[in-house]
C-alpha cells in the first residue's frame, strides 16, 4: 500500500481539506427519515413558528447531522489510509437552519504515539462555520492511523 | 437483502406519545431505560448515507469494502443515531417534541455492520439546570450480537418541560 498516509507523516497543525454543505429543509427532512429522529423541531415549520423555536421560529437541522459532517471530514481522511475513527464529540453552539451553508474544518491538534502496532492516534479539533463565518459547532475527534 | 423491521410501537409523529413522556422534574438520575434490539440492514445504512450525504464506498460497495482494513462493509460511525431512535420506545424523553441537542460524545469500538443485531443499554447519569435550561445527560452502551462495544455515547438534551 505505497503512497498511503501513515501516522509518522502527520504534522501537528495540519488542516484537512474543508468540506461545505448547503442545508435545505428537504435535506433536513431526508435526514429525519434516515436517522429516525422525527422531532418536530426539525420537520414541522408550523410548530417551530408557534413555539418561536430558539427566537427565530424556524426549523433547525439535527445536531447529529452536523456531527455526521464532523465525522465525515475525519473518515474521508483516515479510511483511505487504512485507519479508523475512535471518538467524535461536538457541541452545537448555534442553530443550523434551512438556507445555511455549513463548512466543516479539522486540524490536527495532538499526536499520540503508541508502541503497539497500528494503535497510534491523532486528535483533531473539528468545527463548523456558517456562511457568515460564525462557528455553529465545536468539537474534536480522534483517529488511529497505521504506522 | 434483508428488510428492515422497526418495532411495532415505532411512531414518526412524536406528538402522539407526548403525554406519556415524563418531564425533566420526574426523571431520576441512575434510572435505566428499556430498549429493543435492532437489526441493522444495508437498506438503513444506504438511507443514512443519503441523509447525511456521506457516500463512502466502505458503507455502500461490498467489493471495495472487502479489500479495505475492515474486510467487509461497515456502517458510518454516527449510524448509532437511527439505532437509538429505533430501539427507544416513544414515551422516552429522547423523543420529546421541542427537545434541543446541545452536544454529544461518541467513543467507538468495533464498527457496526449490515446484519448486526445491535443492543442499547441507556442510563440517565445526570440532570442539571444551566442557564435556566433543563438538561439531561445519558450514557448509552451500544453493543453487537457478539457482545462487542460498538459505541459508548454520552450526551443528553435540553428538555422543554
Amino acid at each position: 500500500m505505497n503512497g498511503r498516509l501513515t501516522f509518522k507523516e502527520v504534522k501537528l497543525g495540519y488542516n484537512l481539506p474543508s468540506q461545505t454543505k448547503l442545508i435545505t429543509q428537504e435535506k433536513i427532512t431526508r435526514n429525519a427519515e434516515a436517522s429516525l429522529d422525527y422531532n418536530p423541531i426539525h420537520i414541522d415549520p408550523e410548530y417551530c413558528k408557534k413555539i418561536n423555536l430558539l427566537g427565530k421560529g424556524t426549523t433547525i437541522a439535527h445536531g447529529m447531522m452536523t456531527l455526521s459532517f464532523m465525522g465525515k471530514i475525519v473518515t474521508d481522511w483516515v479510511y483511505p489510509a487504512g485507519g479508523r475513527i475512535r471518538s467524535l464529540e461536538g457541541k452545537f453552539i448555534e442553530p443550523v437552519r434551512p438556507g445555511d451553508r455549513i463548512t466543516v474544518f479539522a486540524q490536527v491538534s495532538e499526536i499520540h504515539p503508541r508502541a503497539e502496532k497500528d494503535t497510534s492516534f491523532v486528535v483533531l479539533e473539528v468545527w463548523c462555520e456558517n456562511q457568515e463565518g460564525k462557528k455553529v459547532s465545536v468539537g474534536n475527534a480522534s483517529a488511529v492511523l497505521p504506522d | 437483502m434483508e428488510r428492515e423491521q422497526l418495532p411495532e410501537w415505532f411512531e414518526k409523529d412524536f406528538f402522539v406519545h407526548e403525554k406519556d413522556q415524563r418531564s425533566w422534574d420526574d426523571l431520576v438520575v441512575g434510572e435505566e431505560y428499556e430498549t429493543v434490539p435492532f437489526v441493522l440492514t444495508e437498506e438503513r445504512i444506504r438511507k443514512y448515507a443519503e441523509g447525511t450525504e456521506d457516500f463512502n464506498p466502505l458503507y455502500l460497495d461490498g467489493e471495495i469494502a472487502e479489500k479495505s482494513q475492515f474486510k467487509g462493509m461497515i456502517a458510518p460511525p454516527t449510524i448509532v443515531v437511527p439505532i437509538v431512535f429505533a430501539s427507544t420506545p416513544p414515551n422516552s424523553w429522547i423523543k420529546m417534541p421541542g427537545a434541543v441537542n446541545p452536544g454529544q460524545k461518541l467513543e467507538f469500538g468495533v464498527p457496526a455492520r449490515p446484519g448486526d443485531t445491535i443492543y442499547c443499554s441507556i442510563k440517565l447519569i445526570d440532570k442539571f439546570i444551566k442557564r435556566n435550561k433543563k438538561y439531561t445527560l445519558a450514557r448509552m452502551h451500544i453493543t453487537n450480537q457478539n457482545g462487542e462495544t460498538v459505541c459508548i455515547w454520552t450526551g443528553g438534551l435540553i428538555l422543554p418541560r
